[in-house]
């Protein structure tokens, strides 16, 4: 009997021990705290669907008080680097810091991802947070990127520029070493039509311009010097203000930075990835 | 009518007024004498017209035959027919210099002259340094022996003077652009002007003869007018002269025109501080304008090219200016051309390697 109650104890032990690592959850890192413990559990179970839906491809949440001096790129750039490096997938970060959401994409998943599909992803996920729904916010990346990138390996077409799974080293033409052989390589056709355009207009204004000034008439001043030879006393002199008219029109804001077409970039360990973020 | 000519105090030779020393210089003897002294020792003859228009037909005369002159030059008796505008010439037998007084008197006396300042050497040596910088000169147009004529001709001008009073009204823009944020302001000032005022303009300078070529003429414009003297006989020794055959009135439109676009440059230029300004035409109200006849120095050469044809230069007697058309030595600007050319396009494939 007393051996029964010590197993059971053991076991209730044990299952509490394990029980509690269920707040390290495999695909969310809230280091900001923002999440309640239901909450967590919901963004990982998003993101599990979202790995069932695009198998290959990894998702993550990260949430940061503290950016230590970086921007959300580079602070999303950096975690993903250090924790998967180059490999096809996703992060969400939110960056209390900067108060900015971020979307970063990397491999297979950066070619996918055009300016358009990370805008709609940071559509999907700016309502929730900006009504301070922390939880909401990570679920709508993981459906809304889940879903891009699910109708892309379907769809059978692609639109990146680069099929998935490319090695960018099979399509990177090295310059040639020897600089004269480097030097021919650079000289495009296009190139040389275009030297050879712009040569021979010089050439055409120069000779046409050297016959013009011989065949007219030398005029080298002008036949009446106006200044030195007259003089005005002013009687009237007015300047009256008839209308002062203030227009003004909104710049519209480019909120992806980091450029058009997906962001692209390269990370500070060198690394290549796409996305963009917003300020909530 | 009478026919001038100045002879040397000394030895009886032709006097001619010497643009280097602005004084009267004897070709024979190579005195030189102020216009005092020479003042007395003039002579001169009566001149015959011809009225007979198959004389004038049988001397191969223009439409101007009605006022050819036929004179006897003053010194050697020969005959001697001139134009119906020239004033002063030089006899073509015996060299000596004549003035015509009938053609320079009376409402035909100028007010004002500009003697030479520039000699007849120094007229051509400018002449050939000029051809000389321009490279693109066929290497065989200039040899000294081809400058055919140089001839130093009084032209006569009209020269005015005016007083006027000048208005005009105008409309001036300023825009400003400036950001706040992510919008964009432009603030848009307009305002009315308004200027007028009493002009001064001075020596205008109009020319009163046809048949030349006014645009190589007026070329060599402007004479300075601190150059101007009253006029008197003997400066024209030595020189051609031409008597006017525009009047005043029919030079009057070309003058308004010129005054009212001289009001208007000024008026405009009187407007300071603004973007974008636009004046009005001027209302101009003449209160005062001169006409001074005036006779203004000016060389003309004719040169013959190696092409055979006849190039016509004019340089202004007082300042040196020159006008003139050059021809082209196609075959050395072709071969330059070519050269700027390689060399564009060398450096074109240069940057082009390189970027």
């Amino acid at each position: 009997m007393r051996k029964l109650w010590q197993l059971s104890l053991l076991t209730l032990l044990m299952l509490a021990l394990f029980a509690a690592p269920a707040f390290a959850l495999a695909h969310v890192q809230d280091d900001a705290g923002l999440f309640s413990a239901s909450e967590a559990e919901q963004v990982e179970q998003a993101l599990l669907d979202a790995e069932e839906l695009c198998p290959g491809y990894s998702f993550f949440v990260l949430t940061t008080d503290d950016t230590q001096g970086m921007s959300a790129r580079e602070y999303a750039d950096e975690y993903y680097d250090v924790t998967w490096g180059y490999s096809s997938g996703t992060l969400f970060l939110i960056d209390m810091d900067n108060r900015e959401i971020y979307l970063c994409t990397t491999a297979d998943a950066e070619a996918i991802f055009g300016s358009g599909d990370i805008d709609d992803v940071l559509d999907a996920a700016y309502d929730p947070i900006s009504r301070g729904d922390y939880a909401g916010c990570a679920i709508a990346y993981a459906e809304s990127a889940s879903a891009i990138i699910h109708a892309e390996s379907n769809s059978g077409s692609s639109v990146a520029p680069y099929p998935p799974g490319y090695d960018y080293n099979d399509y990177y033409q090295p310059q040639p070493q020897n600089p004269i052989a480097r030097f021919i390589h650079n000289l495009t056709g296009q190139k040389l039509l275009i030297a050879f355009g712009v040569a021979a207009a010089v050439a055409a204004i120069f000779a046409a311009s050297t016959v013009s000034s011989y065949k007219s008439v030398n005029h080298s001043g002008s036949e009446y010097p106006l200044s030195s030879r007259s003089d005005l006393q002013l009687t009237e002199q007015s300047d009256t203000l008839v209308g002062n008219v203030v227009t003004h029109r909104v710049i519209p804001q480019n909120n992806n930075n980091g450029g058009g077409g997906g962001g692209h970039h390269v990370s500070s360990r060198g690394i290549s990835h796409g996305g963009g973020g917003r300020k909530f | 009518m009478a026919v001038y000519s100045y002879k040397c105090p000394n030895c009886l030779g032709p006097l001619a007024f010497d643009p280097d020393s602005q004084t009267f210089s004897c070709e024979y003897c190579l005195g030189s004498f102020t216009k005092a002294e020479i003042e007395a020792s003039h002579i001169h003859t009566e001149a015959e017209q011809i009225s007979d228009a198959a004389e004038a037909a049988a001397l191969n005369a223009t439409a101007e035959a009605a006022e050819m002159l036929l004179y006897r030059c003053p010194s050697c008796g020969a005959q001697v027919v001139t134009d119906a505008t020239t004033a002063a010439d030089t006899c073509y037998y015996c060299h000596n210099h004549i003035m015509l007084e009938g053609r320079l008197g009376g409402e035909y006396a100028p007010a004002r002259i500009i003697p030479f300042a520039i000699s007849k050497e120094q007229a051509q040596q400018r002449f050939f340094d000029w051809v000389k910088s321009k490279s693109f000169v066929p290497k065989s147009f200039f040899s000294k022996k081809q400058a055919e004529l140089i001839s130093g001709v009084y032209f006569p001008y009209w020269i005015n003077d005016v007083d006027l009073y000048a208005s005009a009204n105008g409309r001036a823009t300023d825009v400003n652009v400036w950001r706040a944020g992510n919008i964009e302001y432009t603030r848009t000032k307009t305002y009315r002007l308004r200027r007028a005022g009493n002009i001064h303009f001075e020596d205008i300078t109009n020319l009163a003869l046809s048949g030349v070529d006014r645009e190589l003429v007026t070329a060599v414009q402007p004479f300075d007018p601190a150059g101007m003297r009253p006029f008197e006989m003997p400066y024209l020794s030595g020189f051609v002269a031409k008597r006017r055959d525009i009047e005043a009135e029919q030079l009057q439109d070309e003058v308004e025109r010129k005054i009212h676009d001289y009001s208007a440059e000024l008026l405009r230029d009187s407007v300071s501080g603004h973007g974008s300004v636009s004046m009005e035409e001027p209302q101009v109200q003449i209160k005062n304008l001169t006409w001074d006849y005036t006779l203004l120095p000016v060389w003309v050469l004719t040169y013959r090219g190696a092409d055979g044809k006849l190039y016509y230069y004019a340089l202004n007697g007082q300042t040196g200016q020159l006008a003139g058309k050059l021809p082209v030595d196609k075959g050395k600007l072709s071969l330059t051309a070519l050269g700027v050319f390689a060399l564009t396009f060398i450096l074109g494939v240069l940057i082009g390697g390189v970027l």
